[in-house]
């Protein structure tokens, strides 16, 4: 188990069907991912995770996963999923 | 009130809302220790037919501080879950509930404890699946109510466990302090008075809480162990208080379904009553539950030059000139500080001390080495000079708010400063709940039981209005 989500993880979270910033959408990968891990776990689960991105000017992502969280940087992804969010404004 | 609905946004999540904390060593057995969170403020016992719980989405936990560094050493995690056992049933409960396993009961909840050690990351499962007991909802439904609260008190690691509805034991009047502080006994001499005195008013009198007790040998509790023999060893004294969080996000599923998802977040506190309610600006109530008592020191100012200490002197003209002059000449509380922030230190008090440190933090400070008062304690607490009572620890029927208004209007100030004389109103004043300093039960509008879970059965649905009878002890 690693500490770090993967960006596979992040994509895997996007098929099932996570909601960014009021989104629910799938979301093709991106480069540059920095993360930091606030519980020590990221455990993958099998049911919906969820993705708030908090700032996307700096890629700052938060994924959730049952009681677990952690902090993603990737400013790509953040940029892709603002753009999306702005489609259904 | 002590915290209830205590911050704008607390007020709209009852179920998270911490409304008192308790903290003192056993009447019962010296040797033990008794820690009570109390949440969801206001029940009105008829609550039906959705009668009040913990939420299942809540973590609820109680902190102790063992080293004086406003950080939880040990921290007793609690989680529910409910289950239903007629769910095509919109009754609470199909026929009367006589025990605490009976099938009638519909809708039931269960507790699960662990301890943690935050130092080693240890994690203690104390009790899985522990009964909590139902609403009282009428003598149909819950007859036996006493008995049925007894079958919920479960023996875990070493100490004893309960949690459910209880009778709120916290009395103020509400009516009166938020109206401008309008104190009934003193309200021909408020600025605005157009009545004359009259007795105080319980604003919380025959409404329930839902309570979280534990009783643990101290030993549990102490740093290394040690058995705190000694009042005046620095370690004798623990910091507690008591949390509520929820997960980061909460998504709702158009089928009805909510989901909650992410980490913890705290989103309430409580370690000395009426800290958050009547020092913390309303703009940084919210703020303030998120955070730990070692941050503390950011809100040292509102303990140091308390708004209520500034109000007092203008709402009764004339009443209070020595503190109105404290006041003016720009001091900090000193007292107020001590008494909150970092424990009263040795020598100011004869025999007491619980002070933890120079950390500012608000936690609720019980020097674990002097024992209870047995006999006749007096609700006053340190004031009344009962080394047993608030603010060392707190008990059920101390009267927290006459020793905060009191403390707050310049009576415990010689305590730092022996040339400042208080007001004579400062050690007068009183919300006129209690007919004495004696009196444990607010003037028959709270009772309590003298065994563990100490906070009383809670008020009946079915006989409210109000129930004011003392509850009986529980069976042996």
């Amino acid at each position: 188990m690693t500490d770090q989500p993967s960006r596979r993880t992040v994509l895997r979270a996007a098929a099932v069907g996570f909601a960014a910033a009021g989104v629910a959408t799938a979301v093709p990968g991106a480069a540059d991912a920095v993360s930091t891990d606030r519980r020590g776990d990221d455990r993958a689960q099998d049911g919906a995770l969820v993705v708030y991105v908090r700032d996307y000017r700096t890629g700052e992502l938060a994924v959730m996963s049952g009681e677990h969280e952690v902090t993603h940087f990737d400013r790509a992804l953040a940029t892709r999923l603002a753009r999306l969010a702005a489609r259904g404004a | 009130m002590s915290s209830h609905k205590e911050a704008p946004g607390i007020s709209f999540d009852p179920a998270a809302d911490n409304t008192d904390v308790y903290a003192f060593v056993s009447t019962q057995d010296s040797n033990d220790v008794v820690l009570i969170a109390n949440y969801l403020p206001f029940e009105t016992p008829a609550g039906g037919p959705n009668f009040y719980e913990f939420g299942d989405d809540v973590l609820y936990q109680i902190h102790v501080d063992n080293d004086g560094d406003g950080l939880a050493d040990i921290s007793f995690r609690f989680r529910f879950s409910t289950e239903l056992t007629h769910p095509d049933s919109f009754l609470y409960n199909v026929g009367p509930i006589e025990s605490i396993d009976s099938d009638n009961w519909n809708r039931r909840q269960f507790a699960h404890v662990t301890r943690l050690d935050h130092g080693s990351g240890k994690v203690t499962e104390l009790g899985g699946r522990l009964a909590c007991p139902p609403c009282n909802v009428g003598p149909f439904s819950t007859p036996h109510y006493e008995r049925l609260a007894h079958e919920a008190v479960h023996d875990i690691g070493g100490g004893r466990f309960f949690a459910g509805q209880r009778a709120d034991g916290f009395y103020v009047d509400i009516g009166s302090i938020f109206d401008l502080g309008d104190l009934r006994p003193f309200q021909s001499l408020h600025v605005g008075s157009m009545l004359p005195n009259m007795p105080g008013v319980n604003g919380l009198k025959a409404l329930n809480v839902q309570t979280i007790a534990l009783q643990l040998r101290k030993t549990q509790l102490t740093a290394g162990g040690r058995h705190p023999s000694d009042p005046t060893h620095p370690r004798s004294t623990i910091g507690v208080w008591a949390t509520a969080s929820r997960q980061h996000v909460r998504m709702f599923e158009p089928d009805g379904d909510i989901t909650d998802h992410g980490r913890w977040v705290q989103v309430s506190r409580l370690g000395n009553p009426l800290f958050n309610e009547v020092l913390i600006p309303i703009a940084r109530k919210d703020y303030w539950n998120a955070q730990v008592p070692a941050h503390d020191k950011q809100f040292a100012r509102y303990v140091a030059h308390p708004e209520l200490a500034r109000l007092l002197p203008a709402l009764y003209p004339g009443v209070f000139p020595h503190l109105e002059a404290l006041v003016k000449s720009g001091k900090p509380r000193a007292d107020l500080e001590a008494i909150l922030l970092t424990g009263i230190p040795a020598g100011i008090i004869t025999g007491f001390q619980n002070f933890t440190g120079h950390v500012e933090a608000d936690m609720l400070r019980l020097n674990l080495a002097i024992p209870p008062t047995q006999h006749n304690p007096s609700n006053l607490g340190l004031l009344g000079m009962d080394l047993a009572g608030f603010p060392n620890g707190r008990r059920v029927f101390d009267d927290v708010t006459t020793i905060e208004l009191r403390a707050i209007a310049g009576a415990t100030y010689p305590l730092v400063d022996n040339s400042f004389t208080p007001d004579p109103a400062a050690g007068e004043l009183t919300q006129g709940l209690t007919s004495s300093s004696h009196d444990k039960t607010a003037k028959h509008t709270v009772h309590f039981l003298s065994t563990f879970p100490y906070l009383g059965t809670p008020h009946s649905g079915f006989y409210n209005p109000p129930n004011d009878k003392p509850a009986p002890a529980p069976p042996k």
